[in-house]
Parts: C-alpha cells; sequence; structure tokens
C-alpha cells in the first residue's frame, strides 16, 4: 500500500465507524453476565429507553445504550465482539466511586474547579485501569469520613512515584500517569528538598499547574516568563498556597 | 506567528524558532560572553535572561508540547525545533555579541523569524 502524502492521511478521519446499538446490547449482555464484584449490573428496558443500569454500595448510575453507542463510535474503530466489550470495560472503569474504594486507594491531586478551567482544588481520585476518577462525597457520607478520606488520601499522594528533572531554573515533576503529576504538590517542603538536592534552591518557589501535564515550579520570575507565553490554561501559584486550595 | 505581551513588564516576547543546534551554539556564545570584561551590566542582565529563556523554552514545551508541535506539523520543521522567546533588548543584546555564529545570526533575524 503507497503511503498516503500528509493532507491525504486526514481522509480517513471523515469515515466515521458506527456501531450498532445490537452489537452495543449483546456485548452489555456479556458485560452483565461476566460481572465484577461488589457491582451489581443489568440491562433494563423501560419507557425512557434501554439502558445499563450500575450500583455498587451506596452509587449507582444509569447510562443509555443509544448514547453509549454513540460515544463508542466517537472514540474507537474496532467494532468487533472484543472492541466493544473493551468500550463497555473502559465504561465500567470511569464508574462513580464508593466512599469504601475512596477511602481504601484515594490519592489527592489538584484538578480544575469547573469547565473554564481558571481555579484549581484539590481531588480524592482512583486510579483505575488507564483512567483516573474523581471521587465525589455523597451526600449523605458524615464530614469525619470524608475529612478522613481525604487525610488518607493525600498521605498516599505524598508516595506517588514522580520523577523530577532540572531544566536550567525550572524544576519539573513528571508521572507515570501524567493525572498523578500534581499528586507531589501534597508535600511542597519534600518537593523544595528534592530540587535542594539537585543542585536549585528556591526561597520563594511558585508552582506552575495544569492538571494533567508535568508540573513546574521555579523562582518567581521565572514562572512568570514560563507561565505568561502560553496560551494552555494553567494557574501560577506560591507553593505555600498549596495546602489552603479547596477540596472538591 | 504570535506576539504576546508579557503581563509584569508588558515587553512583547517574540518567537524565533531555533533548532536544538542552533540553541547550543546560542548558549555556548552567551556563555562565553558573559565571562568577557567589560561586558556592560545592563547587557549581561540580558543575556542571562536569555539563557534563562533557553532552559524556559525547553520546559515550555515538556508541560505544553501541543501548540509548538501543531506548528512544527504544519510546517515541517524538525521535532527539536523551539519557539524562544525573546524581548526587542534581548535580541539586541544577544545579535551584538562577536562570539555569536553566522547560523545563530541568520536563524534569529532570517529563516524561521522571519
Amino acid at each position: 500500500m503507497t503511503r498516503l502524502s500528509s493532507g491525504l492521511r486526514l481522509l480517513p478521519r471523515l469515515t466515521r465507524p458506527t456501531c450498532d446499538p445490537l452489537d452495543l446490547l449483546a456485548a452489555a449482555h456479556r458485560l452483565c453476565a461476566q460481572g465484577r464484584p461488589g457491582v451489581h449490573l443489568a440491562v433494563v428496558d423501560d419507557d425512557r429507553g434501554t439502558a445499563l443500569v450500575l450500583g455498587e454500595a451506596e452509587r449507582s448510575c444509569r447510562s443509555d445504550l443509544d448514547d453509549l453507542a454513540l460515544a463508542v463510535a466517537r472514540s474507537q474503530h474496532d467494532m468487533s465482539p472484543a472492541g466493544l466489550d473493551a468500550a463497555l470495560g473502559r465504561w465500567l472503569d470511569t464508574r462513580p466511586v464508593t466512599d469504601a474504594e475512596a477511602g481504601r486507594r484515594g490519592i489527592a491531586v489538584l484538578t480544575w474547579t469547573d469547565p473554564t478551567e481558571s481555579a484549581l482544588a484539590w481531588q480524592v481520585v482512583v486510579h483505575r485501569g488507564a483512567d483516573v476518577v474523581g471521587w465525589v462525597p455523597y451526600p449523605f457520607t458524615p464530614v469525619g469520613d470524608v475529612l478522613a478520606v481525604r487525610e488518607a488520601a493525600l498521605q498516599r499522594a505524598a508516595d506517588v512515584v514522580v520523577r523530577c528533572s532540572v531544566e536550567g531554573p525550572v524544576l519539573l515533576l513528571d508521572a507515570d500517569d501524567p493525572l498523578l503529576a500534581t499528586a507531589a504538590c501534597s508535600a511542597p517542603e519534600l518537593v523544595l528538598a528534592r530540587a535542594a538536592r539537585a543542585g536549585l534552591r528556591m526561597r520563594d518557589a511558585r508552582v506552575v499547574v495544569t492538571p494533567g501535564r508535568p508540573v513546574a515550579w521555579a523562582e518567581p520570575a521565572v514562572a512568570a516568563r514560563l507561565a505568561g507565553e502560553t496560551v494552555e490554561p494553567c494557574v501560577v501559584l506560591p507553593w505555600r498556597a498549596l495546602p489552603d486550595l479547596p477540596w472538591r | 506567528m504570535t506576539m504576546v505581551s508579557e503581563p509584569i513588564t508588558h515587553v512583547v516576547l517574540v518567537p524565533h524558532w531555533l533548532s536544538a543546534d542552533d540553541r547550543d551554539g546560542l548558549a555556548v556564545a552567551l556563555e562565553a560572553a558573559l565571562v568577557r570584561p567589560g561586558l556592560p551590566e545592563s547587557t549581561a542582565d540580558r543575556l542571562v535572561d536569555v539563557l534563562t529563556e533557553l532552559h524556559v523554552a525547553r520546559a515550555r514545551d515538556v508541560v505544553w508540547p501541543t501548540s509548538a508541535a501543531r506548528v512544527r506539523l504544519v510546517t515541517g520543521w524538525d521535532s527539536d525545533t523551539l519557539p524562544v522567546r525573546l524581548s526587542a533588548m534581548e535580541l539586541a543584546c544577544t545579535l551584538s555579541l562577536p562570539e555569536l555564529p553566522a547560523t545563530v545570526r541568520e536563524s534569529l533575524t532570517g529563516g524561521r523569524s522571519s
């Protein structure tokens, strides 16, 4: 097969695959039969349409199969039974996080507070497969339990393996999963100590944060130069302000 | 090319797309100039800022790689080509260096920067 030029390589994008709802329904039945420990799965067919309904501890969610078919068609080309099984497996991985799971293996990271991506907040997330899913406290969970989950998540965040690299006056922190790169911000003193060991002494460090991207630490003038010239959404804040950020 | 205003000083920083060889040559020339006796202090300050920008450009590409990658994809430039953003004063001080290699001078004044 001859190689397409760069312009012609765009052409395959125009042929959008479609997901047959009956194939997806069959995959949903296979998923329900296979099951997951502690997760109740069912295919329901009512006046709102056919949907995949999931229940786990205090959480439940319902996904319309037609909406799922659209999402699958947008996200992948493989519409074989195995491809649809994998797609529903990923859907299952993004199910709401229960309070128990958040308390058991939640990690505190920085996320955007809203879709405008203008302010940061701490959030407890759980790493599931290739996804990182955020935990939102259940409305009826006691405040003491919520605080305990957050405290445990902060301690786990300090243990996340984060790679440190030095680029001149800038310290860069990255993790295997970029969404966990901000976990190290839960223990800023440790980051400053690692920077000092790498030969970077920052008296008044500023942290440049874009959730899901490596985190940069630098002196104020350098941080302003770094972040002032980007069109990407980011927040620059003093390292001492990190513990005072709100929680989602 | 986009021109962005620096928020604090309102100095306009213009991107100059330099290859890795250009950036290495520029760094060597800057370091040589900074140890030269008799270099005016204000010029030295600007040259240190240019050295800082060489590091910041690489850090910027690590943190937010997509916009530069998009430009490289469209233009066909090599993957080691990065936007180095300099103010007019920083560029003038850099171009005033006799140590500056001709290829770097060409990259800063013509080619991808024109």
